[in-house]
């Protein structure tokens, strides 16, 4: 088998995938009651805290995974909630616990990171698999991984935004 | 708007090639701030750009102008940029300001906007430019942000997930009133 050599842009990504992960879990070890985790901002928004970090928690294992040829590991019906187009529904009862969300978040983390830290540049530059949902978004697995610390910082903003007007500490408070 | 990748940046600066951990911000930078400038170029009107949710007093104009002036007075001074912006910038989007509900206290997008692409134009233009060392030296001591990351590299790998974190707390206030996100998610 070919050794790979990790390249600089591999380590690079890892760096920014791993801090705003910390980020992630940070919301995650926060305290919440339960009608803080399904509030909406009202009007057309219906994201609510449980959505957002249940999204963000299986994102690694369906979305960023298999672009990497990684399998996913995590039950359907996590997807089912969560994936993009899903509707967050306002009943906390039918989304699973946090600390379950929590756990699936960091192993899948981890398997994705491994993955990333031993790319090569080629692999960087190669397209994202064609059968993949976001093939046609992104020219190039480095372009895909680029926009993986600002989609989770995309859904932690809102997360503390809701905190705060409920009247709870942000994310940096 | 100025060059389109790291190589146009690399070829103005100077013959230097850019390195790739170097270019991997740059390329990150573009995507995000092409974000931002969607952001900003939606015709708002005065209610919308101050809506803010239960006890947050967050809305939308502050928060345009903040990542504005992040990307001087933080991005910009981190890699030994002179600030741009006017004082009045820090008095009204460093961290901690308050944001006021009067829409006239505040630059009108139009500036704000030809003030991210020129602070944004000049910081792709010094990255491109940096070093294996530089990217791993500490950030000077008097940066507000110092003690929060390790190295420069370190500091620029957390743009794209600040400008996301703004940008999504703006497509919520987008969505709340009935208008579309800007990035789909």
């Amino acid at each position: 088998m070919e050794a790979t050599t990790p390249c600089a842009r591999s380590l690079a990504h890892v760096r920014g995938m791993r801090m705003a992960h910390e980020f992630l879990l940070g919301a995650f070890d926060l305290a919440y009651a339960e009608a803080d985790l399904v509030h909406t901002a009202g009007g057309a928004s219906k994201t609510h805290v449980l959505w957002s970090l249940g999204h963000l928690s299986v994102d690694y294992d369906t979305v960023i995974g298999p672009a990497l040829g990684l399998e996913p590991q995590l039950p359907a019906h996590l997807s089912e909630r969560f994936l993009y187009g899903t509707k967050p529904v306002p009943d906390a009862s039918l989304y699973p616990p946090l600390a379950e969300l929590r756990a699936h978040a960091d192993a899948s983390f981890h398997r994705v990171v491994q993955r990333i830290a031993a790319m090569t540049d080629a692999e960087l530059d190669a397209p994202v698999p064609p059968d993949h949902p976001l093939a046609t978004f992104f020219g190039s697995m480095d372009e895909f991984l680029r926009i993986v610390p600002f989609h989770v910082g995309y859904h932690l903003g809102q997360v503390s935004l809701l905190r705060v007007s409920r009247g709870l500490p942000g994310l940096f408070s | 708007m100025g060059p389109k990748n790291q190589r146009d940046f690399a070829d103005k600066e100077s013959d230097r090639m850019t390195t790739p951990r170097a270019a991997v911000h740059i390329q990150s930078m573009q995507i995000v701030h092409g974000m931002l400038v969607r952001a900003l170029t939606f015709p708002y009107t005065n209610e919308q750009l101050t809506f803010t949710q239960g006890s947050s007093r967050s809305h939308i104009l502050w928060l345009l102008g903040h990542l504005v002036w992040a990307y001087d007075a933080a991005v910009g001074a981190s890699i030994g940029l002179k600030p741009v912006l006017p004082p009045r910038y820090s008095e009204l989007f460093a961290f901690s300001t308050k944001p006021s509900t009067n829409v006239a206290d505040y630059p009108p997008l139009e500036e704000l906007l030809a003030r991210a692409n020129e602070c944004y134009e000049r910081a792709c233009a010094r990255i491109a430019t940096l070093t294996e060392a530089e990217l791993a030296a500490p950030l000077s001591p008097h940066h507000p942000l110092a003690k929060a990351f390790p190295s420069l590299d370190h500091f620029l790998s957390m743009g794209p997930f600040h400008t996301g974190y703004h940008l999504g707390q703006i497509g919520l206030l987008r969505t709340a009133q009935g208008m579309p996100s800007l990035v789909g998610m």
